[in-house]
């Protein structure tokens, strides 16, 4: 993990901390640098029942045992019924194109295990792309937290985890703390409270780039931020280029013009879903996202951005500002 | 499981339960909407009042849409109209969250980055 990182924007001064959970880096900053350390001490409490309840990649967690009752009813625990419900929520918000129920497909693409084993994996071909099961296949009653998913389906909670995880954890932070904070885990950012100016977040292609490849900077202030992409969680199969984000149409890797989206909105959950659903909207997506009414910039695979609903212009290259410092100075203050 | 059992004629004039999974899947539906925008709203700190009773049942319904307006400055307003979908009356309320997002001054750095993972 990294140590405590301090540094200052415009005046105003930030603590963070950073480590790693849920298959990418977790970073949580305070305004003023106020309790930093009971904030990260609730963000890996956070992360750890997430991690427990919802992840797929571990045999003891509550999903993987959901997933043992061959198409029984389960009573699952609060948490887990908040982030099926999320991820349904998530599913029908963007008509099927953000669905849970990929998990199968996800395997046959061969993301079977912690990424950075499927990576290492040979090139083993991949098996016929087949379509998801469809959310709706899904039955959850929250009132009882009984989740019943057929025989042989495969939750996958990957696409809507950390961004649930995000908008728990930085409010979960701010009731403790009563500081303003921000939790940011692998991109998906949600900010409870907030510094004069916003906070100032960094939007490229990679989130754990290095400074000097990030492009624009806006100010967050309230609510979430989150970006998809499919330049970075790549693997190779039979030859083929896959990556995480799969169209539940087909069951293989989305075929998009976009090499970015981010968009912001009243919570992370629904920025991710917005930005994971236009990489599968490909070209649809801009008239989707017109509608949705959230601002969001949308890369394409050339390079050239296109922004919307009032998300702010990018400023001039020679004008940009040094994005990540934040973060590099956390990692070297370890 | 929260089922309402359908009686229905089976074979030989007795009568036959079965899982009614259109209600199943309405209850679903509605309740993970409350459940969801519900905390979602509440965390993005726009209100609470968003909520509809369900006619029956004690489950709440919300149905979130967001509309966005640039201001002179270039900050944004973004308001959550939230409605409800049920199978009795319906109500809406609204409420309003400001300055999501902005540009920064040119020379600011950054706290973090997002960007795919």
């Amino acid at each position: 993990m990294a140590g405590p990182g301090a540094f200052s924007t415009v005046g105003t001064s930030y603590a963070a901390r950073q480590f790693s959970a849920l298959g990418s880096l977790a970073l949580v900053a305070t305004a003023g640098g106020e309790a930093v350390d009971l904030a990260e001490e609730v963000l890996r409490h956070e992360l750890g029942a997430i991690d427990r309840a919802c992840s797929r990649f571990r045999a003891d967690s509550e999903i993987a045992r959901t997933g043992r009752a061959h198409g029984r009813p389960v009573r699952i625990s609060p948490l887990l019924a908040e982030a099926v419900a999320a991820a349904l929520m998530v599913a029908e918000m963007t008509g099927g194109a953000v669905d849970p129920t990929v998990g199968a497909a996800l395997i046959d693409l061969g993301y079977d295990r912690d990424f950075d084993e499927v990576r290492a994996q040979s090139a083993r071909p991949v098996a016929p792309p087949r379509p998801a099961p469809g959310w709706r296949c899904i039955e959850l009653d929250p009132r009882d937290r009984l989740l019943r998913a057929p025989a042989g389906m495969v939750l996958d909670l990957g696409a809507t985890a950390k961004a649930f995880a995000a908008d728990r954890a930085a409010a979960r932070i701010a009731e403790v703390t009563g500081v303003a904070v921000l939790v940011n885990l692998g991109g998906d950012i949600c900010v409870a409270g907030s510094p004069p100016d916003g906070w100032p977040v960094g939007i490229a292609l990679d989130c754990a780039t290095s400074p000097s490849t990030t492009d624009v900077v806006v100010a967050l202030r309230q609510g979430g931020l989150a970006s998809s992409g499919t330049s970075v969680r790549t693997w190779r199969r039979g030859g083929r280029r896959l990556h995480h984000i799969v169209d539940p149409r087909t069951g293989d890797s989305a075929v998009t013009c976009w090499q970015l989206v981010s968009v912001a909105a009243p919570s992370c959950l629904v920025a991710n879903a917005a930005s994971t659903a236009a990489i599968v909207w490909s070209e649809a997506a801009p008239p989707r996202l017109s509608a949705m009414g959230l601002p969001c910039r949308l890369v394409r695979t050339d390079g050239t951005v296109l922004a919307l609903n009032g998300w702010p212009p990018d400023p001039p290259e020679a004008h940009r500002g040094q994005a990540g410092l934040g973060v590099r100075r956390c990692a070297t203050a370890a | 499981m929260n089922y309402r059992p359908e009686e229905t004629k089976g074979s030989g004039g007795r009568p036959a339960r079965k899982t009614n999974r259109a209600y199943v899947a309405r209850r679903i539906r509605l309740a993970t909407s409350a459940m969801v925008l519900g905390a979602v709203i509440a965390t993005a700190g726009i209100g609470t009042a968003v909520a509809t009773e369900i006619p029956g049942t004690t489950m709440k319904a919300v149905l979130a849409t967001a509309t966005t307006t640039t201001t002179a400055t270039g900050s944004t307003t973004t308001t959550a109209a939230a409605g409800s979908t049920t199978t009795g009356p319906t109500t809406t309320t609204a409420a309003t969250t400001t300055t999501t997002l902005a540009p920064t001054t040119t020379s600011t750095s950054a706290v973090t980055t997002s960007g795919a993972s």
